[in-house]
């Protein structure tokens, strides 16, 4: 159940937004010393040096994380506020389960009144049609007078019942909207803190110089991977704009759309970031898109080891890099050719004899995993194969991407109307207009 | 190049990074009474974290202007005693 006070979250966000300037600027001038002391050419020694290297390669990209982090979260936390009044401008406080119990009470209320009022009009139906010696007992306009003043009334209750349901659903509207807002600075946030935590035990060692092994470096050089990542994630989505989509939404699409959608991607990977697959560290990368959905790129070697020499390993690399670098231009003037494997289908396309690109969704897998990609395979000398690629899989079991539950509560609408409009038909003419017909709320 | 314009530049830096180094923290904030917000959850659990992490960065930056001094020191020490040879020499 969400329960939030409008006003001290935005003040909260404002606040933390203050504190994150002031942060920022504060590391900028510490970034700018340390830049300063490391290029200074006066200050030399091993202990100097060793202190530059440290400064270089690991206070600097730390620096930068936090800079760039505060960037981020200052740009999350004003998106949160602005879909606070995009969704509750005219709300103080959302509180769910008072809105809910209120709702429920006054949709009981409700339909109560409403079986009164169709029990008056039913009974104000029968004085009508009656003898005329019995129908003068009864002040019938009165009747009706208060029969339109009951229908007036549900009529306000049903709006103060429309407003309730309304806002109770924009709870589940501003929760999926918002699902993803801090998605980046948590990327960035996780790979600062080991980066700082490390720093904190880096020792001295006795010839004056940090003892810093290679694998601990690697903390730092993640810190410049998630920041690349962001990049690409923050690019694709100012790129594809309205249809940018989030995991859920991608594996709901048609195959034939999610062949679509991956040459669309396909073209501004390659367009912004040619050489995704090998700029990042290492093996397989993974961006964190949109809830639920990742970026994936790298290379898989298939070779046999004892007859594929490196050198034709790496000229098959840098063929595939080269064909992914003018994507456009190399698959767009090909005739793509169908295929469908029953495990996948999409579209290949014969660059030469050794080498073939592909844009593919996988239909079905057992690992629960939606997946489109798009690459190039080429033939090394001995059979092998070298394929570099891209795509995107659809996670449904990282937690922590996960997009929020939908709500669980099911608010029902104005579904029927009891009131006997006919039977007004007949009793217009002799009281009147006839009150407001009424819904009722089940 | 005297190793005294060495000790010079790096007591400056260091003081420098002191200054900064040591006030490199953000305060925190007051929670908002938000529950079930799970954007919000979030964005309150990575500027904890950044707070909790800029404690512990400030700790490291002090630490490292120390060193710089320690070095100048050092420079300085061997400055003198260079400084002695000659004179007894």
């Amino acid at each position: 159940m969400v329960k939030l006070t409008i006003g001290s979250v935005k003040s909260e966000l404002q606040m933390m937004n203050i504190n994150l300037t002031g942060l920022k600027s504060k590391t900028q001038t510490l970034k700018n010393r340390f830049t300063q002391f490391s290029s200074n050419q006066e200050l030399t020694g091993t202990a100097y040096n060793s202190h530059k290297d440290y400064i270089e390669n690991m206070q600097n990209p730390t620096a930068d994380g936090i800079n760039q982090l505060c960037d981020i979260m200052i740009t999350s936390n004003n998106e949160y506020s602005s879909a606070l009044d995009e969704y509750f401008g005219d709300v103080h406080e959302i509180d769910e389960a008072k809105w809910r119990t209120e709702y429920e009470g006054l949709v009981a209320n409700y339909n109560s009144l409403n079986g009164y009022f169709n029990w008056f009009m039913e009974f104000l139906g029968r004085i009508s049609g009656a003898a005329a010696g019995i129908k003068e007992h009864y002040d019938i306009h009165g009747m009706l007078r208060t029969a339109n003043s009951l229908g007036e009334q549900l009529e306000l209750i049903r709006e103060d019942i429309e407003w309730y349901r309304e806002h109770i659903e924009k709870i589940g509207e501003l929760l999926s909207a918002t699902s993803g807002i801090y998605i980046h600075a948590n990327m960035l946030s996780e790979a600062i803190g080991p980066a700082i935590s490390l720093l904190g035990k880096i020792s001295v060692g006795a010839d004056g110089g940090y003892n810093v092994c290679a694998v601990n470096r690697k903390v730092f050089q993640d810190i410049q991977n998630a920041k690349i990542m962001i990049e690409v994630s923050q690019k694709l989505q100012s790129e594809l704009g309205d249809d940018y989509l989030s995991g859920e939404a991608f594996a709901a699409l048609e195959s034939d759309e999610q062949i679509k959608y991956i040459s669309r991607l396909a073209e501004v990977v390659q367009k912004y970031f040619p050489s995704l697959s090998s700029d990042l560290a290492e093996g397989m990368i993974e961006i964190p898109l949109a809830p639920g959905l990742y970026l994936y790129a790298g290379e898989s070697i298939a070779v046999d080891v004892e007859t594929d020499s490196p050198a034709t390993l790496k000229i098959a690399v840098g063929k595939n890099k080269e064909i992914l670098t003018n994507w456009e231009v190399n698959v767009g003037n090909i005739r793509g050719e169908n295929f469908d494997d029953g495990w996948s289908v999409g579209h290949t396309y014969k660059i030469d004899d050794k080498s073939t690109a592909y844009i593919k969704v996988e239909l079905g897998s057992l690992t629960n995993e939606v997946k489109g990609e798009w690459g190039v395979e080429t033939k090394v000398d001995n059979g092998g194969m070298v394929t570099t690629k891209c795509g995107i899989k659809v996670k449904n079991s990282d937690e922590q991407w996960q997009t929020v539950p939908a709500a669980d509560f099911q608010l029902n609408g104005v579904d029927n109307i009891k009131f006997d409009s006919e039977l007004w038909e007949y009793l217009g003419p002799i009281f009147g207009p006839a009150p407001s017909p009424v819904p009722v709320f089940g | 190049m005297g190793l005294k314009s060495s000790i010079s530049e790096a007591l400056k830096i260091k003081k420098i990074i002191q200054e900064q180094g040591n006030d490199v923290t953000i305060i925190s904030v007051s929670k908002a009474n938000a529950q079930g917000v799970e954007a919000h959850t979030t964005g309150e659990g990575i500027y904890d974290t950044l707070v909790t992490n800029m404690q512990m960065y400030s700790e490291c930056i002090a630490r490292d202007a120390k060193y710089i001094a320690d070095v100048a020191w050092g420079f300085d020490q061997l400055d003198q005693e260079i400084g002695n040879q000659h004179r007894s020499s």
